[in-house]
């Protein structure tokens, strides 16, 4: 074995720009690893720290006052298979549903560590007629934040005696009753109607959902278990189980298939953090391999040197593994570390770019707006090594090595030791005599080379092509999410603009008059001014025109999506049937002519022309999108008429938005089609809301509405400043003018957008510097790749110069390899990549929901890279050329 | 008429303490149609003094001339034409293009010079002369040592140069193969009236030239005329 160490050593010392190639390789798949590894891991800390802000610091909760378990737990709280690390109990005495939705609550120490409630003022109730209360309950229910302050509650009269903070942010997405305030009293306050409720967190050590069973085994628990769903993902809550069901129902459903899996596995991150790291790892090892095999090929005659006196296979193998063992037990830990400390600065300074926005993406159709969330975005906290990625990296490239060793021993073991010396190549089947035909053999010479052996070749086009393609796919993806986030971006809430002025109301007669909105476009200082008209509508869906009758609860019986009562009471729902047909409410909106051309980049079918529309009433259709990114719900496509119904004055009684009213009370118009796009520009969600997916938008020109419909007045106004002259005085101005108009309010963007767009570049920047290195290293590796190729054919050439063949002769033919090489590796970069891209593209499209991602890069970049890969094969294999040229003819002939 | 003239050549490599003289002070000259062979022991220089030959080597210090051409004074440009078109090598080891067949490798030095006819007729002469013409489209991996060493040969042949350069052509042939490749050399220098000159450490090998010079530590020891016109004994 110490022989054998040797033996490799010796070769690594010798073979310096091998070995040097190999521990770059190793090292930066190492960093590359490492480093992404604990970016991500980092975010996802962040998103479960900030997750046990939100949810609460627990994993289940349990009813204690059900059974006799409760006793036996308090008699003997610890058991085999479990640790418990927080236990805490909340006991609600009483609820009472007048002003609004209130818990009476004991709670002890443990519950209130375990929700972050902690008492900012007084003391917590000591005794039974004191009561402690959050801020924004003190604020609904009128009372002043006093202490001592009286609060009659439910007839009974309670002294202020602490303020505790508010509690966690998204616990009543948890709770049954969500919109309940607690307030906390008393341990000896009883009205003999408890609900005890005892609050777990294990030990994160083990898999708190094994810990879990083992508990209730212990205490006899069947039921009454809750889980806290807001670290489901983060930490084992739960069964595993759970992904087969999800990947089956996935599966089973024609609707669901893999975005519904992705979507699902996806929750937090972990599964796009999992393809990521694999995707690093086997890249990682593809150029390791690359390498490997290069210096391997170069020195086959010495391994069958130390064949012929007397190393057997195992031996040969065992030298092989020792080299390359040796470069990465030095390559990995180091490329770790550098990697670890580039993540380190970087998470330092942008960590909240690694955060994951858990719900972001595919939710049953609903797309969270990433703008709120770099705003909302926890403290990235301190930077974390994923130990668990660098254990794996090493055992992978370890298993890895020893794989490589093995096949490539027995590749050489296929060959016999005569052919390893000799390099012999198999007989050529082609009996064709060139020099016939041909007066210049040098550029059969060069085909010959280069196809000496088919597999051969198309190995070395794949490895100069895939670094390429994996740079295009990011660059593709990257770019697409920066246009996702500028159409998400003016697309939701009127974000595209740093002011909107609306009105806050959902009484049709509630609007911003026509006088007041030109008074506003006088004021100094805007760039852009963009009125809308609104009107709720109604059109009819007949002939089966509703293709996905589910989509919408009101119609589509299903007990797990129940109807919105509230939208059911105030407008008869969203859609009502009428026997086979449906009516569909809509919104209505009037857009300026600037706003309708920007409405283009929403296009998914037809032509938006302002002038066209005016001339021909036609309109724009915003239709539905399910969770997969489809478009088709509803049979209306451009050319198509559409009977639009409205009220016929927004002074009509708010019975009339039901669309059951007499009829007088309504108007229609028979307007045609002209496109078909996926989101609205200024949204009016007071009515039926507008989620941007969920409701359809019928969008005419501002003109139209007027002529068509009467309404001459405005709903909302989204506004741009001209920051140069001074945006906050202008926005003073408008505030001023918005708070004159009833119902009126004014909201300011500005420092959202600022934040999105540090954040959103941040991100880019990021993404494209990772796009870059992994150019980087693929560049390399075409370097190495090309180098070994001129230099695995000195003797030849070396034979050629014997023969007579001039240096500039040569340097031509070498040239003209070396542009084949580029052209070949550029055409497969190519294919492989309009392959890649079409993956890419579906992801995009059906599990991100990417708003319009364009089918194609950008037209400059894939020819840009293939150009590059044409310089560079080139020159490297003219700079190795020219070294081939300054050795003697005789060195080279003989080797 | 004198092809080749060696005036006093020395090659030394390295410096200081691993200076080593390969060459001291050699000078001869081969005539025009002369089989001649360089015999001496393993690293005695002779494989040195036919690379200074043939311009894969420069020389320490001397001169050699090639059809009156002091191959010293051409550029590395004008040195390498010279090459392709005056001398032909046949080396130990065929060094024969592994990709291209039969007549494809012999045809090649040819196509380097552009614009130079391709003598196909003298390329097939050649190759049925060596006995080659059946195995035109094989290639170098489909023939035996000794077939590679005639494609060798033909490819030396086929630019009709100057001189023919062989370093020990039949050092990986058995005795058999080896008997036919000097044949073919004696022929063709007969019958295409060319000056070769071959190295080989093989005194008995040598018996077939026409010329032998005896190189001992780098020094021209002796030269033994057999010629025709010639007599045994020769210069020192």
């Amino acid at each position: 074995m110490k022989n054998i160490f040797h033996i490799a050593f010796s070769y690594l010392k010798y073979y310096k720009k091998q070995t040097a190639a190999l521990f770059t390789g190793v090292m930066l798949s190492a960093a590359l690893l490492s480093g992404m590894g604990g970016l991500l891991f980092s975010g996802r800390n962040a998103a479960c720290d900030n997750a046990r802000t939100e949810y609460g610091d627990w994993h289940y909760s349990i009813r204690a006052d059900k059974g006799q378990w409760f006793d036996k737990y308090r008699k003997l709280p610890e058991g085999g298979g479990f640790t418990v690390e927080k236990t805490g109990m909340e006991i609600v005495r009483k609820a009472i549903s007048e002003p609004f939705g209130i818990q009476f609550v004991y709670a002890d120490d443990g519950y209130l560590d375990m929700m972050g409630r902690t008492v900012l003022k007084g003391r917590y109730p000591g005794k039974e007629n004191e009561i402690a209360m959050d801020m924004q309950t003190l604020k609904n229910l009128g009372v002043s934040e006093n202490i001592g302050t009286k609060i009659t509650l439910d007839g009974q009269t309670f002294v202020l005696s602490g303020i505790v903070s508010e509690m966690p942010e998204k616990l009543p997405e948890l709770l049954k009753n969500a919109d309940d305030r607690q307030v906390f009293v008393n341990s000896t306050l009883d009205y003999g109607t408890n609900g005890e409720f005892f609050y777990l967190k294990f030990k994160e050590d083990k898999m708190p959902y094994k810990q879990l069973a083992a508990f209730m085994e212990k205490y006899g628990i069947t039921s009454g278990v809750s889980r806290n769903n807001g670290l489901v993902g983060y930490i084992g809550l739960e069964k595993p189980g759970r992904a087969f069901d999800i990947i089956k129902t996935g599966l089973s459903y024609k609707e669901a298939g893999l975005p519904y899996i992705w979507g699902q596995l996806n929750e937090t991150g972990k599964l796009t953090e999992t393809a990521i790291l694999t995707a690093l790892v086997f890249f990682g090892a593809f150029i390791i391999c690359s390498l490997f095999k290069i210096s391997v090929i170069r020195r086959m005659s010495e391994y069958s040197i130390m064949q012929t006196i007397g190393m057997t296979d195992g031996g040969n193998t065992a030298i092989l593994l020792a080299e390359l063992f040796t470069i990465c037990l030095f390559g990995y830990p180091l490329g770790c570390l550098f990697g670890n400390l580039v993540s380190w600065l970087l998470y330092a300074q942008w960590g909240r770019i690694f955060i994951v926005q858990r719900g972001m993406y595919h939710s049953g159709g609903k797309v969270m707006a990433e703008e709120y969330a770099a705003l909302r975005l926890p403290d990235a906290g301190t930077y974390h090594m994923n130990v668990h990625a660098m254990v794996f990296g090493f055992l992978f490239f370890s298993a890895f090595i020893v794989f490589v060793s093995i096949h490539f021993q027995a590749k050489m073991r296929r060959l016999t030791i005569r052919q390893m010396l000799a390099k012999e190549v198999k007989a050529r089947p082609c009996r064709k005599i060139y020099s016939r035909k041909k007066r210049s053999l040098t550029g059969l010479l060069t085909h010959r080379f280069m196809f000496e052996k088919k597999s051969t070749f198309f190995g070395i086009l794949l490895s100069l092509s895939i670094g390429s393609v994996i740079f295009l796919g990011t660059f593709y993806v990257t770019e697409n999410t920066k246009i996702n986030n500028e159409l998400t971006f003016k697309a939701d809430d009127g974000l595209g603009s740093d002011i909107q002025i609306y009105t806050q109301s959902d009484v049709p007669a509630d609007v911003i008059p026509e006088k007041d909105v030109l008074k506003m476009k006088e004021t100094a200082g805007i760039r852009q001014f963009h009125p809308v008209r609104y009107l709720l509508g109604e059109i009819p869906l007949n002939d089966g025109k509703l293709v996905w009758k589910p989509f919408f609860a009101d119609v589509a019986d299903d007990p797990s999506n129940p109807p919105d009562p509230n939208l059911k009471e105030k407008y008869n729902g969203v859609i009502v049937q009428t026997k086979n047909d449906y009516k569909l409410k809509v919104n209505i909106y009037g857009y300026d002519d600037e706003m309708l051309e920007e409405l283009n980049e929403y296009l998914l079918e037809g032509e938006i022309r302002p002038q066209q529309m005016r001339k021909e009433n036609s309109v724009v259709v915003k239709t539905i999108m399910d969770g997969q990114g489809n478009y088709d719900g509803i049979d209306i496509h451009p050319m198509d008429m559409l009977e639009l119904k409205t009220i016929s004055s927004p002074d009509m009684p708010k019975e009339a938005l039901k669309f059951q009213g007499k009829d007088e009370w309504y108007q229609s118009k028979n307007l045609k089609v002209a496109a078909l796009a996926s989101r609205p520009l200024a949204k009016v969600d007071t009515f039926i809301g507008d989620e941007g997916t969920t409701e359809v938008d019928i969008i005419m020109t501002n003109e139209q509405m007027k002529e068509n419909f009467g309404v001459e007045d405005y709903r909302t106004i989204s506004i741009s400043l001209d920051e140069a002259q001074g945006g906050e005085e202008t926005a003073n101005m408008l505030q001023a003018s918005a708070s004159e108009i009833k119902k009126c309010v004014m909201k300011d963007y500005r420092m959202q957008i600022k934040a999105q767009n540090l954040y959103l570049m941040q991100k880019m920047l990021f993404y494209y510097g990772i796009a870059a290195i992994l150019l980087a290293v693929s560049l390399i590796h075409i370097m190495n790749s090309m180098q070994y190729l001129v230099a695995a054919r000195r003797h030849e050439f070396g034979i050629l110069r014997a023969m007579g063949v001039t240096d500039s002769g040569f340097l031509k033919m070498m040239a003209k390899e070396g542009l084949r090489y580029g052209i070949y590796s550029g055409m497969t970069v190519a294919v492989m990549y309009f392959a890649v891209q079409k993956i890419l593209y579906y992801f995009m499209v059906h599990v991100y929901l990417y708003l319009h991602p364009q089918g194609f890069i950008s037209p400059w970049i894939l020819p840009v890279l293939v150009l590059v890969n044409i310089l560079l094969c080139t020159a490297v294999t003219l700079f190795s050329a020219a070294g081939i040229l300054r050795r003697q003819i005789i060195e080279e002939i003989r080797k | 008429m004198t092809i080749l003239q060696v005036k006093n050549i020395s090659k030394q490599y390295g410096a200081k303490e691993n200076l080593v003289n390969a060459l001291h002070g050699i000078s001869f000259t081969v005539e025009q149609g002369e089989f001649s062979a360089i015999v001496g022991t393993s690293g005695s220089g002779k494989t040195t003094l036919l690379n200074l030959i043939g311009g894969l080597d420069v020389p320490t210090s001397g001169e050699i001339s090639i059809r009156n051409h002091n191959i010293a004074k051409l550029n590395r440009k004008e040195q390498t034409i010279f090459r392709r078109r005056n001398i032909g090598f046949v080396f130990q080891n065929y060094s024969l293009m592994p990709v291209l067949n039969v007549y494809d490798n012999v045809a090649l030095p040819v196509t380097f010079d552009k614009g130079k006819h391709i003598d196909h007729a003298f390329i097939g002469e050649l190759l049925t002369e060596l006995g080659l013409w059946d195995k035109r489209t094989r290639y170098p991996s489909e023939l035996s040592g000794g077939q590679q060493q005639r494609v060798a040969l033909a490819r030396a042949l086929a630019n009709k140069p100057a001189i023919i350069l062989a370093d020990e052509p039949t050092g990986n042939l058995d005795s058999r193969t080896t008997v036919e490749v000097m044949g073919l050399l004696k022929n063709s220098s007969k019958k295409y009236n060319q000056t070769i000159l071959m190295v080989t450490h093989n005194e008995s090998l040598a018996g077939n030239c026409d010329r032998i010079f005896h190189i001992e530590d780098g020094r021209l020891m002796a030269a033994e005329d057999f010629s025709a016109g010639g007599k045994a004994g020769g210069e020192k």
